[in-house]
């Protein structure tokens, strides 16, 4: 493809019986270096009056702590590493793939499915661990015992919704970039990249929006 | 940031996510009828009520979502 890369296609590694999509595994070290050289860059030199790259990531810090204290209360406030962490992840992921020759490594099922797993897993463990085994069970047979179906099809239904979400999203983001390039060239792919970067910072809050409202229900002690 | 801010955002994730609870809770659905069909052998049954289950499941999330605020 022209521009160095095609999409959708991975460049496949194995080893020890295990199949590694190299590239998004690539992107995903960028992607964690990004982030770590972002956090060291931002909190280097601490001032008062934030200037440059402190400015903006204590803005999306102060946010996203907000969104957490007005969805879980005060008791949130020790998952805020991680929701901050995924967020500037997903940031930073999903604006990787607009630089030419770079993709996301949220174009791959396989890194927004871990993701989202990883989320569902703190949920389960955080909602035994705050209502109790016995009221954790119960739950699923509200309001009425056959709902216990639709329950354990909701609870299923999370994890695809948080990672199919952001993987279409991108992956749909970058194959419509390559084609409107190959069509129009120019003027009609700029727009677009112009509205991907808005595309991924929104996917991003969604994901994180939805991770925070997943934990603050099972950070409550009741229902 | 105010707190009318923070619910405008809020609202609008949600809206931003609900068709995907309804298709998502369909895939739930499909995928746990498939699991049922493979391990009693009693295809296409399991799908087609996985596949109402989870129609009926993504109504009522999207419900509660909606009611319940949460």
């Amino acid at each position: 493809m022209e521009h160095g890369h095609e999409i959708g296609s991975h460049s496949l590694a194995h080893f020890a019986g295990l199949t590694f999509n190299m590239d998004t595994l690539i992107m995903t070290w960028i992607t964690m270096a990004i982030v770590i050289v972002l956090a060291i860059a931002a909190t280097r030199r601490m001032e008062l009056r934030p200037r440059g790259w402190q400015n903006f990531l204590e803005m999306a810090v102060m946010y996203l702590l907000e969104q957490m204290e007005t969805n879980m209360g005060s008791k949130g406030q020790k998952l805020a590493p991680l929701i901050i962490t995924l967020f500037l992840f997903l940031v930073v992921g999903n604006e990787l793939g607009l630089i030419p020759g770079f993709t996301s490594p949220t174009n791959d099922i396989n890194t927004t499915l871990g993701l989202a797993l990883m989320i569902i897993v703190i949920v389960h463990v955080l909602a035994i661990k705050n209502k109790g085994f016995t009221k954790y069970i119960k739950h699923y047979f509200e309001p009425y015992i056959p709902f216990v179906v639709i329950n354990i099809i909701e609870e299923v239904a999370k994890p695809i919704t948080l990672s199919f979400r952001l993987f279409g999203n991108i992956l749909a983001g970058e194959i419509l970039l390559l084609v409107l390039g190959m069509l129009v060239p120019y003027f009609v792919p700029t727009l677009w990249l112009a509205f991907s970067v808005f595309v991924g910072i929104v996917q991003a809050f969604i994901f994180t929006m939805l991770s925070i409202s997943y934990l603050s229900n099972s950070m409550q002690d009741g229902h | 940031m105010g707190k009318d801010k923070n619910t405008l955002l809020s609202a609008f994730s949600t809206a931003a996510s609900i068709g995907f609870y309804l298709v998502s809770s369909v895939a739930a659905g499909i995928l746990l009828g498939r699991l049922v069909d493979g391990y009693f052998t009693i295809a296409p049954w399991g799908t087609v009520w996985g596949i109402v289950l989870g129609m009926i499941a993504g109504m009522w999330s999207i419900y509660k979502k909606v009611v319940g605020g949460k």
